[in-house]
Protein backbone atom coordinates (compact mmCIF):
# COMPACT_ATOMS: atom_id res chain seq x y z
CA UNK A 1 0.00 0.00 0.00
CA UNK A 2 2.69 2.46 1.04
CA UNK A 3 4.58 1.16 -1.88
CA UNK A 4 1.83 2.23 -3.96
CA UNK A 5 1.34 5.81 -3.12
CA UNK A 6 5.34 6.09 -3.02
CA UNK A 7 4.97 5.58 -6.98
CA UNK A 8 1.89 7.75 -7.33
CA UNK A 9 3.74 10.26 -5.53
CA UNK A 10 7.13 9.98 -7.59
CA UNK A 11 4.32 9.61 -10.93
CA UNK A 12 2.87 13.30 -9.85
CA UNK A 13 6.31 15.12 -9.85
CA UNK A 14 7.33 14.20 -13.38
CA UNK A 15 3.83 14.95 -14.25
CA UNK A 16 3.76 18.33 -12.65
CA UNK A 17 7.12 18.61 -13.77
CA UNK A 18 6.40 18.31 -17.55
CA UNK A 19 3.74 20.53 -17.28
CA UNK A 20 5.46 23.30 -16.21
CA UNK A 21 8.45 22.78 -18.69
CA UNK A 22 5.63 22.87 -21.66
CA UNK A 23 3.78 26.42 -20.60
CA UNK A 24 7.07 27.75 -19.85
CA UNK A 25 8.34 26.71 -23.45
CA UNK A 26 6.20 29.64 -24.68
CA UNK A 27 6.95 29.15 -28.46
CA UNK A 28 5.87 25.01 -28.37
CA UNK A 29 3.29 26.39 -26.53
CA UNK A 30 1.85 28.96 -28.20
CA UNK A 31 2.26 27.46 -31.56
CA UNK A 32 0.39 24.35 -30.60
CA UNK A 33 -2.63 26.67 -30.01
CA UNK A 34 -2.36 28.97 -33.12
CA UNK A 35 -1.63 26.61 -35.60
CA UNK A 36 -4.85 24.53 -35.59
CA UNK A 37 -6.77 27.59 -35.22
CA UNK A 38 -5.23 28.79 -38.26
CA UNK A 39 -5.90 25.75 -39.62
CA UNK A 40 -9.24 25.84 -39.46
CA UNK A 41 -9.64 29.72 -40.66
CA UNK A 42 -7.39 28.84 -43.76
CA UNK A 43 -9.98 26.16 -44.48
CA UNK A 44 -13.01 28.44 -43.63
CA UNK A 45 -11.94 31.09 -46.16
CA UNK A 46 -10.81 28.92 -48.91
CA UNK A 47 -14.23 26.93 -49.10
CA UNK A 48 -16.10 30.15 -48.41
CA UNK A 49 -18.25 31.08 -51.24
CA UNK A 50 -20.98 29.91 -53.09
CA UNK A 51 -21.60 25.66 -52.95
CA UNK A 52 -19.58 24.30 -55.95
CA UNK A 53 -22.14 23.67 -59.36
CA UNK A 54 -23.45 20.59 -60.12
CA UNK A 55 -22.44 20.40 -64.01
CA UNK A 56 -20.24 22.71 -65.96
CA UNK A 57 -21.61 23.27 -69.18
CA UNK A 58 -19.35 25.23 -71.85
CA UNK A 59 -20.71 27.29 -74.91
CA UNK A 60 -19.04 27.89 -77.75
CA UNK A 61 -19.52 31.68 -77.99
CA UNK A 62 -22.83 32.35 -79.30
CA UNK A 63 -26.66 33.86 -78.63
CA UNK A 64 -29.56 32.86 -77.70
CA UNK A 65 -28.16 29.89 -75.86
CA UNK A 66 -30.31 26.53 -74.26
CA UNK A 67 -32.71 27.29 -71.70
CA UNK A 68 -31.12 24.37 -69.75
CA UNK A 69 -28.44 26.45 -68.99
CA UNK A 70 -30.77 28.83 -66.53
CA UNK A 71 -31.17 25.35 -64.69
CA UNK A 72 -29.90 25.91 -60.87
CA UNK A 73 -26.36 23.78 -59.73
CA UNK A 74 -25.58 23.97 -64.32
CA UNK A 75 -22.88 26.66 -64.35
CA UNK A 76 -21.69 27.98 -67.94
CA UNK A 77 -18.41 29.20 -69.09
CA UNK A 78 -17.87 30.46 -72.48
CA UNK A 79 -14.92 29.17 -74.75
CA UNK A 80 -13.99 28.60 -78.29
CA UNK A 81 -14.77 25.19 -79.91
CA UNK A 82 -11.75 23.21 -79.67
CA UNK A 83 -10.57 23.83 -76.10
CA UNK A 84 -14.43 23.20 -75.39
CA UNK A 85 -13.84 19.60 -76.61
CA UNK A 86 -10.52 19.06 -74.71
CA UNK A 87 -11.87 19.54 -71.70
CA UNK A 88 -14.95 17.67 -72.44
CA UNK A 89 -12.40 14.64 -73.13
CA UNK A 90 -10.71 15.12 -69.77
CA UNK A 91 -14.32 15.75 -68.38
CA UNK A 92 -13.45 19.31 -66.40
CA UNK A 93 -16.81 20.21 -68.61
CA UNK A 94 -20.21 17.90 -68.73
CA UNK A 95 -21.35 19.21 -71.86
CA UNK A 96 -20.83 21.64 -75.25
CA UNK A 97 -23.28 23.34 -77.06
CA UNK A 98 -23.10 25.95 -79.82
CA UNK A 99 -26.00 27.53 -81.16
CA UNK A 100 -26.15 27.20 -84.94
CA UNK A 101 -29.02 29.15 -86.55
CA UNK A 102 -32.00 27.75 -85.60
CA UNK A 103 -30.63 24.25 -84.25
CA UNK A 104 -28.43 23.47 -81.12
CA UNK A 105 -25.47 20.92 -81.69
CA UNK A 106 -23.74 19.33 -78.70
CA UNK A 107 -21.13 17.44 -77.56
CA UNK A 108 -21.35 14.56 -74.17
CA UNK A 109 -18.30 12.28 -73.03
CA UNK A 110 -19.63 9.09 -74.02
CA UNK A 111 -17.67 8.23 -70.50
CA UNK A 112 -19.50 10.31 -68.14
CA UNK A 113 -22.69 10.15 -66.32
CA UNK A 114 -22.98 13.49 -65.62
CA UNK A 115 -22.94 14.23 -69.95
CA UNK A 116 -25.41 11.51 -69.50
CA UNK A 117 -28.02 13.38 -67.43
CA UNK A 118 -27.45 16.46 -69.06
CA UNK A 119 -28.07 14.85 -72.27
CA UNK A 120 -31.63 13.76 -71.29
CA UNK A 121 -31.89 17.38 -69.39
CA UNK A 122 -31.10 18.78 -73.00
CA UNK A 123 -33.89 17.02 -75.03
CA UNK A 124 -36.61 17.45 -72.50
CA UNK A 125 -35.72 21.62 -72.38
CA UNK A 126 -34.80 22.64 -75.83
CA UNK A 127 -37.58 22.83 -78.47
CA UNK A 128 -35.35 23.57 -81.46
CA UNK A 129 -33.52 20.76 -83.88
CA UNK A 130 -30.31 18.68 -82.04
CA UNK A 131 -27.48 17.15 -83.27
CA UNK A 132 -25.47 15.58 -81.39
CA UNK A 133 -21.80 14.58 -81.32
CA UNK A 134 -19.46 12.69 -79.01
CA UNK A 135 -16.22 12.33 -77.89
CA UNK A 136 -14.30 9.98 -75.32
CA UNK A 137 -11.37 10.17 -72.73
CA UNK A 138 -12.09 9.55 -68.91
CA UNK A 139 -11.66 11.86 -66.15
CA UNK A 140 -8.25 13.03 -64.43
CA UNK A 141 -7.90 10.69 -61.70
CA UNK A 142 -7.11 12.64 -57.98
CA UNK A 143 -3.94 11.06 -58.00
CA UNK A 144 -3.00 12.37 -61.23
CA UNK A 145 -3.55 16.04 -60.23
CA UNK A 146 -2.38 15.26 -56.24
CA UNK A 147 1.09 13.68 -57.10
CA UNK A 148 2.61 17.18 -58.85
CA UNK A 149 1.29 18.70 -55.69
CA UNK A 150 2.98 16.31 -53.02
CA UNK A 151 6.17 16.41 -54.81
CA UNK A 152 6.04 20.02 -54.77
CA UNK A 153 5.41 19.79 -51.52
CA UNK A 154 8.53 17.70 -50.78
CA UNK A 155 11.02 20.20 -52.94
CA UNK A 156 9.40 22.94 -50.70
CA UNK A 157 10.25 21.55 -47.18
CA UNK A 158 13.76 19.87 -48.34
CA UNK A 159 14.43 23.59 -50.09
CA UNK A 160 14.33 25.38 -46.96
CA UNK A 161 14.63 24.05 -43.84
CA UNK A 162 18.05 22.09 -45.83
CA UNK A 163 19.37 25.34 -46.25
CA UNK A 164 17.72 27.71 -43.80
CA UNK A 165 18.01 25.74 -40.71
CA UNK A 166 21.26 24.39 -41.74
CA UNK A 167 22.68 27.78 -41.96
CA UNK A 168 20.86 28.74 -38.57
CA UNK A 169 22.58 25.50 -36.99
CA UNK A 170 25.84 26.44 -38.70
CA UNK A 171 25.72 30.09 -36.98
CA UNK A 172 24.66 28.92 -33.57
CA UNK A 173 27.65 26.15 -33.82
CA UNK A 174 30.26 29.06 -34.54
CA UNK A 175 31.18 26.67 -37.79
CA UNK A 176 30.54 29.95 -39.80
CA UNK A 177 33.00 32.26 -37.54
CA UNK A 178 35.78 30.24 -38.61
CA UNK A 179 35.06 29.67 -42.28
CA UNK A 180 35.02 33.71 -42.26
CA UNK A 181 39.06 33.23 -41.33
CA UNK A 182 39.35 31.22 -45.02
CA UNK A 183 39.71 32.89 -48.18
CA UNK A 184 35.90 31.57 -48.76
CA UNK A 185 33.79 34.49 -50.00
CA UNK A 186 30.22 35.10 -49.20
CA UNK A 187 28.94 34.41 -52.42
CA UNK A 188 31.14 31.38 -52.61
CA UNK A 189 29.67 29.68 -49.99
CA UNK A 190 26.43 30.87 -50.58
CA UNK A 191 26.31 29.60 -54.06
CA UNK A 192 27.87 26.04 -52.67
CA UNK A 193 24.81 25.78 -50.25
CA UNK A 194 22.31 26.67 -53.28
CA UNK A 195 24.02 23.91 -55.70
CA UNK A 196 23.97 21.17 -52.73
CA UNK A 197 20.80 21.66 -51.50
CA UNK A 198 19.39 21.74 -55.31
CA UNK A 199 21.43 18.41 -56.06
CA UNK A 200 19.62 17.03 -53.40
CA UNK A 201 16.38 17.86 -53.91
CA UNK A 202 16.34 17.23 -57.87
CA UNK A 203 17.66 13.79 -56.91
CA UNK A 204 14.90 12.97 -54.45
CA UNK A 205 11.95 14.07 -56.74
CA UNK A 206 13.77 12.26 -59.77
CA UNK A 207 14.20 9.08 -57.73
CA UNK A 208 9.92 9.51 -56.11
CA UNK A 209 9.03 10.73 -59.95
CA UNK A 210 9.73 7.68 -61.25
CA UNK A 211 9.44 5.31 -58.27
CA UNK A 212 5.35 6.12 -57.50
CA UNK A 213 4.83 6.69 -61.88
CA UNK A 214 6.01 2.76 -61.98
CA UNK A 215 3.60 1.54 -60.24
CA UNK A 216 0.81 3.81 -60.42
CA UNK A 217 1.36 4.57 -64.02
CA UNK A 218 -0.35 8.54 -63.14
CA UNK A 219 -0.61 10.90 -66.23
CA UNK A 220 2.26 12.26 -67.75
CA UNK A 221 1.66 13.23 -71.32
CA UNK A 222 3.80 16.14 -71.31
CA UNK A 223 7.80 16.94 -72.11
CA UNK A 224 9.87 15.37 -68.85
CA UNK A 225 12.62 17.98 -69.85
CA UNK A 226 10.36 20.70 -69.33
CA UNK A 227 9.19 19.47 -66.28
CA UNK A 228 12.68 19.01 -65.05
CA UNK A 229 13.50 22.56 -65.81
CA UNK A 230 10.27 23.35 -63.60
CA UNK A 231 11.86 21.73 -60.75
CA UNK A 232 14.90 23.33 -61.60
CA UNK A 233 14.21 26.58 -61.42
CA UNK A 234 11.23 26.58 -58.69
CA UNK A 235 13.89 24.56 -56.57
CA UNK A 236 16.38 27.10 -56.73
CA UNK A 237 13.45 29.54 -55.98
CA UNK A 238 12.76 28.10 -52.58
CA UNK A 239 16.25 27.02 -51.69
CA UNK A 240 17.14 31.21 -52.22
CA UNK A 241 14.33 32.09 -50.04
CA UNK A 242 15.75 29.99 -47.42
CA UNK A 243 18.96 31.87 -47.70
CA UNK A 244 16.88 34.84 -47.52
CA UNK A 245 15.41 33.60 -44.18
CA UNK A 246 18.92 31.84 -42.87
CA UNK A 247 21.03 35.15 -43.61
CA UNK A 248 20.80 36.88 -40.60
CA UNK A 249 19.00 34.49 -38.24
CA UNK A 250 20.66 33.80 -34.79
CA UNK A 251 18.42 31.69 -33.09
CA UNK A 252 17.03 28.10 -33.86
CA UNK A 253 13.94 28.71 -32.68
CA UNK A 254 13.46 31.97 -34.54
CA UNK A 255 14.59 30.63 -37.66
CA UNK A 256 11.64 27.31 -36.95
CA UNK A 257 9.26 29.87 -36.74
CA UNK A 258 10.06 31.70 -39.45
CA UNK A 259 10.24 28.74 -41.88
CA UNK A 260 7.06 27.66 -40.63
CA UNK A 261 5.36 30.98 -41.28
CA UNK A 262 6.80 30.83 -45.02
CA UNK A 263 5.98 27.00 -45.52
CA UNK A 264 2.17 26.99 -44.14
CA UNK A 265 1.02 29.38 -46.21
CA UNK A 266 1.92 27.29 -49.36
CA UNK A 267 0.91 24.27 -47.59
CA UNK A 268 -2.90 25.32 -48.29
CA UNK A 269 -2.68 27.90 -50.68
CA UNK A 270 -0.24 26.56 -53.57
CA UNK A 271 -3.00 24.32 -54.23
CA UNK A 272 -0.88 20.55 -53.24
CA UNK A 273 -4.46 18.80 -51.91
CA UNK A 274 -6.85 20.82 -53.80
CA UNK A 275 -7.90 23.19 -56.04
CA UNK A 276 -8.19 27.14 -55.18
CA UNK A 277 -10.47 27.44 -58.26
CA UNK A 278 -13.37 28.22 -56.27
CA UNK A 279 -11.83 29.73 -53.57
CA UNK A 280 -12.39 34.06 -53.08
CA UNK A 281 -10.32 36.27 -55.49
CA UNK A 282 -8.22 37.87 -52.56
CA UNK A 283 -6.87 34.28 -51.29
CA UNK A 284 -5.92 33.46 -55.27
CA UNK A 285 -4.03 36.56 -55.24
CA UNK A 286 -2.17 35.93 -52.43
CA UNK A 287 -1.80 32.13 -53.80
CA UNK A 288 0.53 34.27 -56.42
CA UNK A 289 2.86 35.42 -54.52
CA UNK A 290 3.95 32.23 -53.33
CA UNK A 291 6.94 30.51 -55.38
CA UNK A 292 4.91 26.91 -54.80
CA UNK A 293 1.83 27.75 -56.60
CA UNK A 294 3.71 28.64 -60.02
CA UNK A 295 5.63 25.92 -59.54
CA UNK A 296 2.77 24.00 -59.54
CA UNK A 297 0.62 25.42 -62.22
CA UNK A 298 3.33 24.67 -64.15
CA UNK A 299 3.94 21.43 -63.32
CA UNK A 300 0.33 20.34 -63.60
CA UNK A 301 0.07 22.33 -67.09
CA UNK A 302 2.83 20.03 -68.44
CA UNK A 303 1.61 17.16 -66.76
CA UNK A 304 -1.82 17.08 -67.44
CA UNK A 305 -2.61 19.37 -70.09
CA UNK A 306 0.91 18.67 -72.40
CA UNK A 307 1.73 22.59 -72.11
CA UNK A 308 4.98 23.84 -73.52
CA UNK A 309 7.19 26.38 -73.03
CA UNK A 310 5.37 29.24 -74.45
CA UNK A 311 1.97 28.39 -72.16
CA UNK A 312 4.41 28.38 -69.10
CA UNK A 313 6.83 30.67 -69.56
CA UNK A 314 5.00 33.44 -67.32
CA UNK A 315 5.53 31.29 -64.62
CA UNK A 316 9.03 30.11 -64.69
CA UNK A 317 9.96 34.09 -65.55
CA UNK A 318 8.45 34.78 -62.24
CA UNK A 319 10.35 32.14 -60.37
CA UNK A 320 13.07 33.13 -61.98
CA UNK A 321 12.41 36.52 -60.40
CA UNK A 322 12.05 34.87 -56.68
CA UNK A 323 15.68 33.48 -57.83
CA UNK A 324 17.05 36.76 -58.27
CA UNK A 325 15.71 38.49 -55.28
CA UNK A 326 16.12 35.63 -53.13
CA UNK A 327 19.96 35.62 -53.82
CA UNK A 328 20.20 39.07 -54.09
CA UNK A 329 19.21 39.53 -50.64
CA UNK A 330 20.92 36.65 -49.46
CA UNK A 331 24.54 37.77 -50.81
CA UNK A 332 23.37 41.79 -49.66
CA UNK A 333 22.28 40.70 -45.83
CA UNK A 334 24.31 37.43 -45.23
CA UNK A 335 26.10 37.74 -42.30
CA UNK A 336 28.72 34.89 -41.03
CA UNK B 1 42.53 33.72 -64.45
CA UNK B 2 43.57 32.04 -61.61
CA UNK B 3 41.19 33.84 -59.14
CA UNK B 4 38.55 31.87 -60.32
CA UNK B 5 39.92 28.95 -60.55
CA UNK B 6 40.58 29.22 -56.56
CA UNK B 7 36.95 30.51 -55.87
CA UNK B 8 35.16 27.10 -58.32
CA UNK B 9 37.98 25.38 -56.09
CA UNK B 10 36.74 26.46 -52.65
CA UNK B 11 32.83 26.39 -53.73
CA UNK B 12 33.59 22.51 -54.85
CA UNK B 13 34.84 22.00 -51.27
CA UNK B 14 31.94 23.81 -49.52
CA UNK B 15 29.64 22.00 -51.93
CA UNK B 16 30.83 18.07 -51.80
CA UNK B 17 31.37 19.04 -47.86
CA UNK B 18 27.51 19.54 -47.60
CA UNK B 19 26.74 16.70 -49.64
CA UNK B 20 28.80 14.41 -47.56
CA UNK B 21 27.11 15.75 -44.34
CA UNK B 22 23.63 15.54 -46.15
CA UNK B 23 24.13 11.63 -47.32
CA UNK B 24 25.81 11.01 -43.54
CA UNK B 25 22.88 12.28 -41.97
CA UNK B 26 20.67 8.75 -42.37
CA UNK B 27 17.68 9.73 -41.06
CA UNK B 28 16.85 12.83 -42.88
CA UNK B 29 17.80 11.56 -45.89
CA UNK B 30 15.78 8.35 -45.68
CA UNK B 31 12.78 10.20 -44.76
CA UNK B 32 12.87 12.77 -47.55
CA UNK B 33 12.73 10.28 -50.29
CA UNK B 34 10.34 7.66 -48.09
CA UNK B 35 7.70 10.82 -46.81
CA UNK B 36 6.38 11.60 -50.27
CA UNK B 37 6.46 7.87 -51.48
CA UNK B 38 3.81 7.54 -48.72
CA UNK B 39 1.74 9.89 -48.92
CA UNK B 40 1.47 9.35 -52.71
CA UNK B 41 0.62 5.73 -52.42
CA UNK B 42 -1.86 6.43 -49.52
CA UNK B 43 -3.58 9.04 -51.60
CA UNK B 44 -4.05 6.70 -54.51
CA UNK B 45 -5.49 3.94 -52.23
CA UNK B 46 -7.76 5.86 -50.32
CA UNK B 47 -9.14 7.38 -53.58
CA UNK B 48 -9.25 4.44 -55.85
CA UNK B 49 -12.51 3.07 -56.20
CA UNK B 50 -15.24 3.75 -58.70
CA UNK B 51 -16.21 7.40 -58.98
CA UNK B 52 -18.68 8.90 -56.34
CA UNK B 53 -22.58 8.72 -57.80
CA UNK B 54 -24.17 12.07 -58.76
CA UNK B 55 -27.01 11.80 -57.10
CA UNK B 56 -28.27 9.69 -54.63
CA UNK B 57 -31.88 8.59 -54.52
CA UNK B 58 -33.98 6.80 -51.53
CA UNK B 59 -36.66 4.31 -52.49
CA UNK B 60 -39.12 3.68 -49.56
CA UNK B 61 -39.28 0.16 -50.04
CA UNK B 62 -40.94 -1.29 -52.97
CA UNK B 63 -40.71 -3.03 -56.20
CA UNK B 64 -41.36 -1.72 -59.62
CA UNK B 65 -38.75 1.14 -59.18
CA UNK B 66 -38.78 3.96 -62.13
CA UNK B 67 -36.77 3.70 -64.87
CA UNK B 68 -34.60 6.51 -63.34
CA UNK B 69 -33.06 4.99 -60.95
CA UNK B 70 -30.94 2.53 -63.51
CA UNK B 71 -29.78 5.73 -64.95
CA UNK B 72 -25.47 5.81 -64.84
CA UNK B 73 -24.44 8.41 -61.72
CA UNK B 74 -27.59 7.39 -59.38
CA UNK B 75 -27.05 5.74 -56.65
CA UNK B 76 -30.29 4.26 -54.83
CA UNK B 77 -30.92 3.18 -51.29
CA UNK B 78 -34.03 1.91 -49.50
CA UNK B 79 -35.23 2.90 -46.48
CA UNK B 80 -38.61 3.47 -44.91
CA UNK B 81 -40.45 6.94 -45.44
CA UNK B 82 -40.35 8.94 -42.58
CA UNK B 83 -36.37 8.27 -42.64
CA UNK B 84 -36.08 8.94 -45.79
CA UNK B 85 -37.66 12.17 -45.43
CA UNK B 86 -35.34 13.10 -42.65
CA UNK B 87 -32.55 12.55 -45.28
CA UNK B 88 -34.15 14.83 -47.51
CA UNK B 89 -34.89 17.39 -45.41
CA UNK B 90 -30.78 17.28 -44.77
CA UNK B 91 -29.67 17.09 -48.42
CA UNK B 92 -28.14 13.59 -47.46
CA UNK B 93 -30.38 12.10 -50.27
CA UNK B 94 -31.57 14.24 -53.70
CA UNK B 95 -35.36 12.43 -53.77
CA UNK B 96 -37.48 10.39 -52.37
CA UNK B 97 -39.43 8.10 -54.44
CA UNK B 98 -42.37 5.20 -53.07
Amino acid sequence: MISIMRSVRRMKAVFFARNLEYLRDRASFGWNLVFPVLIVFALAVVFSGPPRALFTVTAVASDSLPELLEFPGIETISSDRSKALDRLSRQQTDLVVEVVEDSVRYWVNGNSASGAILELLLKYTESRSLERGETDGEAIRYVDWVVPGILGMNMMYSALWGVGYVVVRYRQAGYLRRLRATPLTKFEFLSAQVLSRLLVTLTASTIVFVGTNLILDYKMVGSLGLLFIIALVGGMAMITLGLAIACRTESKEFADGLLNAVTFPMLLLSGVWFSLDGSPYWVQMIAQVLPLTHVLEAARAVMLDDAGVTDIAIHLAILVGFCTVGMGLSIKLFKW
Amino acid sequence: MISIMRSVRRMKAVFFARNLEYLRDRASFGWNLVFPVLIVFALAVVFSGPPRALFTVTAVASDSLPELLEFPGIETISSDRSKALDRLSRQQTDLVVE
